[in-house]
């Protein structure tokens, strides 16, 4: 007799600790370090980070064409003029400053 | 307008060059051709040692009207002599190469992705003393960093504005609307400025012309509605960054469009050089820049 009650417990034990497993990946599937969430947010993340590679990219090709415009092989006049009015804050001898 | 210079202009058989070591005092441009601050104790000593090379450039055989059609001079230099001739009367007379005359004064801070002229206080009397040094046309730039169709357009109204003053003393007013060749919406860009142009020069009385000075696009004839209105005498590219090669290809794929370089014409020169090797480089770096002229 005893054989068939002992069985009833050990079923009972199976499937709570099948359910709290259960309940456990569950709970680490959706708010885990590897969970729904936390893919969410190093998604969003990694789109901030894309748009910022972006933007620095675009500032380096602009100081790179500037640069090559100032260099010693390529002198583009027209830089070279607002260049020395806005960064060394020079004028021409006629010009008068209006502030 | 002197019908001579406009016909040299309007066949455009070169490539308009800047004739200036900009800035006047820039060492910089000074250091690039070889003559370091020990070489000079003053200011007074750097613009002479500046201007004695823009005299040894204008003396240089290979720089005529035959390969360049015009140069734009600074101030500083159109109130200098060359070889006891006020500088733009040498140029024409002499060398035959149109004079022009660069007028602005730097850019404002960028505003809706562009940087407009800075305010040019006294123009009026600038022009009248360009007119009589027998200048025969203006330049004035100002810079686009964005696709962005408000800015173009206040761009694009700016640049006429000054160019109705131009036209009002008798000059020919290059305008100057620059697209910056690093920004991932060129094209874009180009379109915009392309349309904004088109529909300004619908504002301008007929029988008016002007000159237009725009960055290689990335579509190839872009700009040729351009090209052929009646209302524009010119187009002139500008390299804006591109390589010399770069530049060159890009010129031999837009028909009708002539090179106009704000690159200093003294790649290469250094006051070192005899002036035998002097003339020969300067003619060869011509002769570059005017075959692409003249393929486009």
């Amino acid at each position: 007799m005893n054989e068939r009650s002992r069985p009833g417990l050990g079923t009972l034990i199976y499937f709570l600790l099948t359910l709290m497993l259960g309940l456990y990946f569950m709970f680490a599937a959706v708010q885990g370090d590897y969970g729904v969430f936390k893919r969410a947010e190093i998604e969003a993340e990694g789109r901030l980070l894309t748009e910022e590679l972006a933007t620095l990219q675009v500032e380096v090709a602009r100081m790179e064409n500037l640069t090559q415009r100032l260099s010693d092989d390529y002198l583009d006049l027209d830089l070279l003029d607002s260049q020395a009015r806005d960064v060394l804050g020079m004028v021409r001898t006629d010009e008068i400053v209006i502030h | 307008m002197n019908k001579d210079m406009a016909a040299q202009v309007r066949a455009g058989n070169g490539f308009i060059a800047a004739l200036d070591q900009s800035g006047g005092s820039s060492p910089k441009a000074l250091a690039q051709y070889g003559v370091t601050e020990a070489d000079y104790g003053s200011d007074a000593e750097m613009f002479d040692c500046i201007h004695a090379m823009r005299t040894r450039i204008v003396n240089a055989p290979a720089f005529t009207g035959d390969k360049v059609v015009g140069a734009i001079l600074f101030e500083d230099t159109m109130d200098r002599d060359f070889n006891g001739t006020p500088a733009a009367t040498y140029l024409w007379e002499t060398q035959r190469v149109v004079p022009f005359l660069k007028i602005d004064k730097g850019l404002e801070e960028p505003v809706n992705g562009v940087q407009m002229m800075k305010p040019m206080p006294g123009l009026d009397a600038l022009l009248d003393r360009a007119k009589a040094a027998g200048i025969f046309g203006t330049k004035e730039r100002s810079v686009i960093g964005a696709a962005q169709p408000a800015g173009i357009e206040a761009i694009v109204t700016q640049q006429f504005d000054v160019g109705r003053q131009v036209l009002a003393h008798g000059l020919m007013p290059i305008l100057e609307p620059e697209i910056t060749i690093s920004i991932p919406d060129k094209a874009a860009a180009e379109e915009m400025l392309r349309d904004a142009v088109l529909r300004h020069l619908d504002t301008l009385p007929e029988g008016t012309e002007i000159m237009i000075k725009l960055t290689l696009p990335e579509a190839d004839g872009l700009y040729q509605p351009l090209v052929d209105h009646p209302k524009i005498m010119r187009v002139v590219a500008l390299s804006g960054g591109y390589s010399r090669d770069e530049a060159t290809a890009r010129l031999a794929r837009n028909p009708g469009v002539i090179a106009s370089f704000s690159r200093a014409l003294t790649e290469g020169l250094s006051a070192q050089q005899s002036d035998a090797e002097f003339d020969a480089h300067i003619s060869q770096t011509i002769d570059v820049i005017h075959a692409a002229s003249v393929a486009g």
